[in-house]
């Protein structure tokens, strides 16, 4: 029988109805974060409100790790920095494409839930990628 | 700050180094630093131990004690410092405190590493952060702010590969470096590709090690020696984490720099010899310009004239820096301190930069958000 796919990090993602990363807001500054944190390091409010973010975001700057994975990791993997269009907050995040070499600066990506490898009792771990549109 | 005097410096070799612990390397470092010193373990009034990874390699702590047990050190304060690659230079700077607020007269210092055993292969900043698990090994921020160096200010691969043929060959010249080979251009570029567009050789190596330092209140240095080096600013701060991150280049190399220069009434042309955190290449010419070396894109143009290679304008990891010499994590900060400290003091040999009478050590340490989680800037005057 299949078991259970595992999150990663499932903490920062809300997966239904669709799957959107989970940050926070800061309602005196106006400001987002990413992850989620409970103090705004701007004004000091605590308390921040959980938000979800927008789910399409541009690619700021890239690199594709070629050796020496951590445990786990498929090889080659990109991974990057993605600028989220509605909040203007750049966050971390693997990449993902049909090939790897239409990876570039300024690329519209989209958020995705996708396989990144199995686990040693061979259950899938999934993880959050932002997805280069075609 | 000339109120704080290096009078004693002691250092094992860096590498692979199977048959000594870290106790062993702590010990070996602090004993030469006091035979140096020419002072008794009795005159020590604190210690402090900075150490980035037993807890997580050998679930050890407090290692600190362990070491300083070896010299027959009981009772005084002992200090354990833990602040990633910086954890030596900052344990350095706590124990400068601890002499300025007037506590202690004469303070001993060690950084010590062991990696090698651990077979910890690429680093990975720790399990606390997402990025580590996202696949953000530490060579891939550098790697992300090499890419944003070279499409904002033309830095080409050649120009990183040069930082590795240089450190490499002050290396050759450093005894105590783990590299003596000399590389080539090509060498460094064709070397496997770990993550684009740093190669292998872009990378500094994992090592074992340790360094150790004696500082002694201003007024008392003359008891020990006639020539102290002294220590005239000594910073440490932690990231701004600006959202969005800045990738060409490091905020806090401008900030904390600027602040040294303050403290020691200087400026940047004034800096003989310097000492800075080359963990991958593309760092040293990032720092070249951060800490006013040159202007801002223009470090791989000061790399290429040669002007921070022994002989040139203002000669830069004359020790070989973290590329050659090595980076056993926690002792890295202390011995790029003890390199400054031997230049100063005109002990370098055939990497002597003549008549340097103003030397700078910079470190860096961690990531988080895109920016780093610590930074320590020293100058030390003769």
């Amino acid at each position: 029988m299949m078991k259970e796919p595992i999150m990663l990090f499932p903490q920062l993602v809300n997966m239904k109805p669709i799957p959107r990363l989970i940050g926070s807001k800061c309602p005196v500054c106006n400001l987002f974060y990413f992850p989620f944190r409970v103090v705004c390091p701007q004004c000091f409010l605590e308390g921040l409100d959980e938000c979800l973010l927008t789910i399409h975001g541009r690619i700021k700057g890239f690199t594709i790790v070629r050796a020496k994975q951590p445990k786990g990791f498929p090889l080659p993997y990109a991974v990057g920095y993605v600028e989220l269009i509605k909040e203007g907050l750049v966050i971390p995040s693997l990449l993902t494409a049909d090939s790897l070499s239409s990876l570039c600066v300024g690329a519209h990506v989209e958020l995705v839930i996708e396989f990144l490898s199995d686990n040693e009792e061979g259950r899938n771990i999934l993880v959050y990628k932002f997805r280069v549109k075609e | 700050l000339e109120n704080l005097g290096i009078i004693g410096i002691g250092m094992t070799k860096f590498g692979k180094l199977s048959n000594e612990s870290l106790i062993d390397l702590g010990r070996k470092a602090c004993l030469s630093a006091i035979h140096d010193a020419g002072i008794s373990p009795l005159h020590v009034d604190a210690a402090y131990c900075g150490n980035g990874l037993a807890s997580q390699l050998f679930g050890a702590s407090t290692i600190g004690q362990s070491i300083f047990w070896e010299l027959g050190l009981k009772g005084i304060p002992v200090i354990n410092v833990e602040n990633a690659c910086t954890s030596g230079s900052t344990a350095f700077h706590e124990a400068c405190l601890s002499i300025l607020a007037g506590v202690h007269d004469i303070v001993l210092v060690v950084g010590v590493e062991k990696m090698y055993e651990a077979q910890v292969g690429m680093l990975s900043s720790g399990t606390a952060e997402i990025e580590p698990g996202l696949g953000f090994l530490v060579p891939v921020t550098f790697a992300l702010r090499a890419k944003a160096h070279m499409d904002k200010y033309g830095t080409t691969p050649e120009q990183l590969a040069m930082v590795a043929v240089k450190n490499h060959y002050h290396g050759s010249l450093n005894p105590l470096a783990q590299y003596q080979n000399i590389l080539t251009v090509d060498e460094v570029l064709q070397s496997p590709m770990i993550v684009d567009p740093l190669t292998r050789l872009n990378c500094c190596p994992i090592g074992d090690g340790a360094a150790a330092i004696i500082i002694c209140r201003g007024n008392m240095t003359a008891r020990f020696t006639s020539s102290p080096i002294w220590v005239v600013a000594s910073i440490l701060g932690s990231g701004l984490y600006d959202n969005p991150p800045i990738l060409e280049h490091w905020v806090l190399d401008y900030e904390k720099s600027k602040k040294a220069y303050e403290q020691a009434g200087c400026g940047p042309d004034d800096i003989d010899v310097a000492e800075i955190h080359d963990a991958f290449t593309i760092a040293e010419i990032m720092h070249y310009e951060g800490l006013g070396f040159c202007a801002e894109g223009e470090g791989g143009f000061l790399l290429e004239s040669g002007g921070t290679t022994i002989g040139g304008r203002i000669p830069v990891n004359t020790s070989g820096g973290l590329l050659a010499k090595g980076h056993p994590v926690g002792a890295t900060g202390v011995a790029q301190l003890i390199e400054i400290t031997m230049q100063l003091r005109g002990q370098c040999g055939k990497r002597q930069v003549k008549g340097a009478q103003l030397g700078l050590a910079h470190c860096m340490g961690g990531d988080k958000h895109g920016d780093t989680k610590s930074i320590t800037i020293h100058i030390l005057a003769k």
